[in-house]
């Protein structure tokens, strides 16, 4: 009897110490899945936001951010997408120490006591769970969407005066600007902070933030400088000559005129705008008959125009196409030697489903339809005017648009040309010879300010920087 | 007259060289499975120990490379990105020739390299960016930190170099801590350190005892993949 209550007592000693290793070796490994699942949860709750920024997301929460409708988002407005599990109350502007989802965070980022209440704070819940499929959706308790500044960056952004949280900060496609008086700085998007707050349910806690501004410096893009523009040095421009418009030929025209001015008012940029003065005189001379070439009174046909920091070089221009690329609906890349076509548009394009398409190479835009978004070519453009675009035209890269056949179509927007590329492909030390040649007919450009401005809406948010904030309780 | 019960005859001579042994032979079966568990006890909690140690380790690495190349150069005017070089991060930093000629990964690099590799990152302890370095010296994985600045990035962090994770048999095995990943871009980037997308991270870790009763050291192997979340510069 002894003898088996000492063996089963013995024998209890060394199960009770396997399960405490078994145990030990669970709880470690589930602190690790705990904490990666926080991670990407986290994560999740930064994709939500910057998909919700934009303008085209069915459940955009532009309405949140900026309430006003204003050019920008004000310093004052903080807005939360909330996704409390059920049953559950996720409140980050309750900061009592008892609420495991305070945003004290925003205190040290605007170095404040309190978060903007009132019509500052805005709440949208988050679309992640789906409630018909009984998918809970990733458990980030909240993100927060806040301009960037100076002091909510920590970061001297013009090494002038320290930092402070009087003026928001905008992206110009290559940097960060200080604006100034609450006056945004032109050609250039705004910053965001996006931050998100996850916890699970084994107490992990991780909180990440991303900056993001608008893709492709879409606030340049926004802001052409004429409807036709030659960016770079020795630039090239052919028109058709007098004569061959009519008989189903067209009227060719380029006209810096708005299309979308308001009745009985012109507004508008030149018809052809170069960036090197030095090719004025061959520019100018080529622009003719003088009266195919037409602008609002008081601005040149044709002239020199100025253009933003990261349409200057072919480093911030290949930025600028890369950016685009990461927004694009459709990438062509079509095999070398060869052009991609109009039949490898999007069927979906149209009017009110303006598209980015991106080809890497050379394309041609034949046909009888009408393209709607932005056309982004890297290669060769060559254009048939028996169709037409609505939306912006980039020839970045060869930087070449040709078009020598006849047709009654039109470019209603904008078209830009810049040389980037050598013939191999590398990237120039400086902008070449962009050249526009169209020499068959068709009606031209005609500039259109609403065209312009329907391709920023394409652009997505992108990510400009990624942190994670040390939490204290990780 | 009264019959004498066997009873109270006693136990024989044999009887108790009997229960005698049966009890030293349960015994020993007893505390024979009582040390066995004792040994393999110790064996795990060694390996449990390693595992936990490698598992900092490599969630440490992961955050480092998470946050590599913040803030960038865009973060800044340009102005004063070029006045103050030191104020924005490269996602890695490189030697040699650092920070004039970015070298080839696998070819010219000494540094990133398998066993060695500089994530260049404000981590937000108030320090700015930081250069944070992790190397393998023997079977010793180093961590060091020390503020980004002028010069040699391996130079510079040498002397801040401390023990962070033991027996790590990477180099013994010839198996690469750090693999690297690339932009997948058309064309594809060179491969220098700023185009690096993701670190493969692989830790074989030895326990640091011996197993009681094999006598053999017990290693594990963990991996870890780390995206670099900033963008190119």
């Amino acid at each position: 009897m002894v003898i088996a209550l000492f063996t089963l007592m013995l024998i209890s000693v060394v199960a009770t110490a396997l399960i405490l290793m078994a145990g030990t070796e669970s709880a470690l490994k589930g602190n690790y899945k705990s904490a990666m699942q926080s991670f990407y949860d986290a994560k999740a709750g930064l994709e939500e936001g910057r998909g919700r920024l934009w303008a085209r997301n069915p459940n955009s929460i532009a309405s949140c951010l900026n309430p006003g409708g204003g050019a920008m988002m004000p310093l004052n407005q903080v807005c939360y997408i909330l996704n409390p599990s059920p049953g559950e109350v996720v409140n980050p502007q309750d900061l009592s120490a008892a609420n495991p989802y305070a945003d004290n965070e925003y205190l040290t980022e605007w170095n404040t006591t309190a978060i903007p209440s009132g019509a500052s704070y805005n709440t949208v819940i988050s679309n992640s769970p789906i409630a018909s499929a009984n998918i809970a959706g990733p458990l980030y308790k909240w993100v927060r969407i806040t301009p960037r500044t100076e002091s909510s960056g920590n970061i001297d952004v013009d090494g002038i005066n320290g930092i402070d949280n009087l003026n928001p900060l905008f992206f110009d496609g290559m940097q960060q600007r200080l604006s100034t008086n609450g006056i945004p700085v032109p050609a250039a998007s705004q910053v965001l902070t996006i931050t998100a707050l996850a916890v699970t349910p084994y107490g992990s806690r991780r909180m990440v933030q991303y900056t993001v501004a608008l893709a492709g410096s879409a606030a340049a893009l926004a802001n052409v400088s004429s409807a036709l523009t030659l960016d770079g040095n020795g630039v090239s421009f052919t028109g058709p000559s007098a004569g061959t418009g009519g008989r189903g030929n067209g009227n060719f025209q380029i006209d810096g005129n708005d299309s979308n001015a308001p009745p009985a008012t012109q507004s508008g940029i030149p018809a052809i705008g170069y960036t090197n003065s030095s090719d004025g005189p061959s520019v100018s001379m080529a622009a003719t008959p003088s009266g195919n070439y037409l602008s609002p009174a008081g601005v040149p046909n044709v002239g020199i125009v100025s253009l933003p920091p990261i349409l200057q070089t072919p480093g911030g221009l290949q930025t600028l196409v890369n950016s685009i690329t990461q927004s694009a609906d459709l990438v062509l890349s079509p095999s070398p030697g060869t052009a991609a076509d109009q039949n490898s548009l999007p069927s979906a394009m149209s009017a009110s489903n303006p598209k980015i398409v991106v080809v890497n190479g050379d394309f041609n835009l034949h046909g009888n339809g009408t393209g709607y978004g932005l056309l982004l070519v890297t290669g060769t453009l060559d254009y048939d005017p028996d169709a037409s675009w609505n939306g912006l035209i980039l020839v970045i890269g060869q930087g070449t648009f040709t078009s020598s056949r006849r047709g009654v179509g039109v470019i209603n927007g904008a078209v830009f040309v810049a040389q980037t590329l050598d013939a191999n492909g590398a990237l120039l030390a400086s902008l070449g010879y962009s050249s526009f040649t169209q020499t068959g007919g068709g009606n031209g450009i005609q500039y259109s300010s609403n065209w312009v401005k329907a391709t920023q809406a394409l652009m997505t948010y992108q990510v400009l920087s990624f942190r994670e904030i040390p939490l204290a309780t990780p | 007259m009264k019959k004498q019960t066997h009873s109270a005859r006693g136990f024989s001579l044999v009887e108790l060289l009997i229960g005698t042994i049966l009890f030293t032979i349960i015994t020993g079966i007893a505390f024979s499975l009582l040390m066995s568990a004792q040994l393999r006890y110790q064996g795990e909690s060694s390996v449990t120990q390693a595992f936990q140690q490698a598992n900092v380790a490599l969630d440490q690495i992961v955050r480092d490379i998470h946050s590599a190349g913040y803030p960038p150069m865009s973060s800044f005017s340009a102005a004063t990105a070029s006045g103050n070089p030191y104020g924005y991060a490269l996602p890695f930093a490189w030697t040699p020739s650092y920070p004039l000629t970015p070298c080839i990964v696998g070819s010219t690099c000494t540094v990133p390299g398998q066993y060695d590799l500089i994530v260049e990152a404000d981590i937000g302890n108030g320090q700015r960016v930081q250069w944070i370095r992790y190397s393998l010296q023997g079977t010793t994985l180093m961590r060091g930190m020390t503020p980004k600045g002028a010069g040699d990035p391996v130079g510079a962090t040498d002397s801040s170099l401390a023990p962070y994770l033991d027996n790590v048999m990477n180099g013994n095995s010839s198996l690469p801590i750090f693999t690297y990943t690339f932009d997948n871009t058309t064309p594809p980037p060179p491969s220098q350190p700023s185009f690096i997308r993701e670190v493969n991270v692989t830790l074989i870790v030895q326990s640091a005892h011996p197993d009681p009763q094999t006598q053999q050291y017990r290693t594990i192997t963990l991996t870890g993949q780390a995206v670099r979340f900033n963008p190119n510069q």
